[in-house]
């Protein structure tokens, strides 16, 4: 039996038996709505890549029709200027040093061309005292390659009707290939123009208009 | 002397010019020069004296508006006697932009020049197969920004080696000398467009041009800075560097556009040299 010792102070009050402890400490309150939005750690994976392919489809779809929104700039990531560019190596790759495509950008050179262009075009554009950021000035400049790539998958299938009526078909592809440097060039000085003063736009307009000509120039002498 | 450094406003730079100013009371006028030289010294060289390794600091060379950029390629194609490049259009101002999109415009050009001139001259034969040759992009770019950038720098470096003896900074900065360089090779670029049209006697007029109107914008620029070194030394100096300009004309068009030749001709001597040429370029 515990010994009620009870004093005065307090000092001495213990219990000596083991007493269960249960009960509920739920709060009754429910959790603000917030934080159950931000954790998409729960989601379903498929929902993630959805979200991010739906990002991404949008964002090509405003370079398609190139109007001065922000949406690109806001929120920029790098995934469509890497599928795009990982799309053009592969196809402008040659085979190898002793092929007959001895001349042909390896897969690494139009990597290496692409992406350090972009980077020392968009480095250019801060230096001269632009007001983007980095990451948003390579994000626009690589999702601005989207029609170069598809008048590259255009001039493909040109090539596959070999031999007949070659000078018809290099006509074809020269007018596709200009187009598409065309549209490229406008939509990235759509996104990208306004953030440079006045007086120097055409310092920054005009590394851009020669990273889009040395691309065009790899995809037009794609003759393989 | 301490080392010109011409990066930074260094407090020992401050402390050696006291001490000399103690020391060398009575050489009042090389002092007088000197001071100037560091004036000229810290007006030339950076306005803010931001640290070598942020990016603010290279913003200073980028300072330039799409005006001052074309006056200076006007400027750097055409040599006249009075206008020195450095002082005229420079004027203590230098820019990297210039240099660099010059340089990397020259690149493409001749390249993509080279490309389609070979095609249009090797395009009837048998046997021949069009390729980009894409390898040909690396070769020039090194070709053209090793001369503009390591020209420069081992020219500053002699400037500067050569002024040491006598106590004062180099006349011209690093930045100067390199805006020389690059926007004199601006004067190429019309060239190698051009150089697409397979005449023989026209691209040696062309070569010829463009290297008499670079070499005189440079000319006009370096010779009252490689005067001070005697007549004779000034000379032998500025004919070098005329050659390396020369040598880089002439090596663009050697290498990267194949002569014409000829349809049916016997054969030649010169015609066995641009078959081999033409078999060591493919």
């Amino acid at each position: 039996m515990a010994a009620n010792e009870f004093s005065a102070d307090f000092t001495d009050v213990s219990v000596h038996e083991n007493v269960p402890v249960e009960g509920n400490i739920r709060i009754s309150v429910p959790l603000a709505s917030e934080d159950e939005d931000m954790s998409t750690l729960d989601e379903p994976v498929k929902d993630t890549i959805m979200r991010d392919l739906k990002a991404v489809g949008k964002k090509f779809v405003h370079v398609l029709y190139p109007k001065n929104n922000d949406e690109l700039l806001r929120d920029w990531d790098l995934w469509g200027p890497l599928i795009v560019c990982v799309f053009l190596a592969m196809m402008l790759q040659g085979k190898g040093a002793d092929s007959p495509t001895h001349g042909v950008p390896q897969f690494a050179e139009v990597f290496v061309t692409v992406w350090f262009g972009a980077i020392v075009v968009t480095f250019n554009s801060h230096l001269l005292g632009g007001t983007i950021s980095f990451f948003q000035s390579l994000c626009v400049l690589g999702y601005c390659i989207m029609p170069l790539s598809v008048s590259l998958l255009l001039c493909h299938v040109t090539l596959l009707a070999k031999g007949s009526l070659p000078l018809a078909m290099f006509i074809v592809r020269f007018i596709c290939v200009t187009l598409a440097f065309a549209w490229a060039t406008f939509a990235s000085t759509t996104f990208l123009g306004n953030s440079q003063p006045p007086n120097r736009k055409a310092l920054a307009v005009y590394p851009i208009f020669l990273f889009y000509f040395v691309i065009s120039w790899m995809i037009i002498t794609n003759v393989t | 002397m301490a080392s010109a450094d011409e990066f930074g406003f260094e407090d020992e730079g401050k402390e050696s010019i006291n001490g000399r100013m103690q020391v060398e009371e009575e050489d009042t006028e090389e002092e007088l020069i000197y001071d100037e030289g560091v004036r000229t010294e810290l007006l030339a060289g950076q306005k803010k004296s931001s640290s070598f390794w942020t990016f603010s600091y290279y913003q200073t060379f980028f300072d330039v508006d799409t005006r001052q950029v074309l006056n200076r390629i006007k400027g750097s194609m055409i040599p006249l006697p009075k206008r020195n490049f450095v002082r005229h259009y420079i004027r203590n101002k230098p820019d990297l932009y210039g240099p660099f999109w010059i340089c990397a415009t020259l690149v493409f050009a001749i390249s993509i020049s080279g490309n389609l001139s070979n095609f249009l001259v090797h395009r009837g034969e048998s046997g021949f197969r069009y390729t980009p040759e894409f390898q040909k992009v690396s070769i020039a770019a090194t070709a053209v920004y090793a001369y503009a950038w390591l020209v420069p720098l081992a020219l500053w470096g002699c400037l500067v080696w050569w002024h040491g003896h006598a106590g004062a900074p180099a006349p011209y900065s690093f930045l100067e000398l390199v805006c020389i360089y690059g926007y004199c090779l601006s004067s190429f670029i019309p060239a190698a467009l051009l150089w697409l049209i397979p005449l023989e006697p026209m691209r040696w007029v062309l070569l010829v041009l463009a290297c008499m109107l670079s070499g005189g914008v440079l000319s006009v620029a370096l010779w009252p800075v490689l005067r001070r070194y005697g007549q004779h030394h000034a000379t032998v100096a500025l004919a070098f560097l005329l050659l390396l300009h020369i040598c880089l004309g002439l090596g663009c068009k050697l290498y990267f556009f194949d002569t014409p030749q000829a349809v049916p001709a016997p054969s030649l001597p010169t015609h066995a040299n641009n078959d081999t040429m033409h078999q060591h370029n493919q």
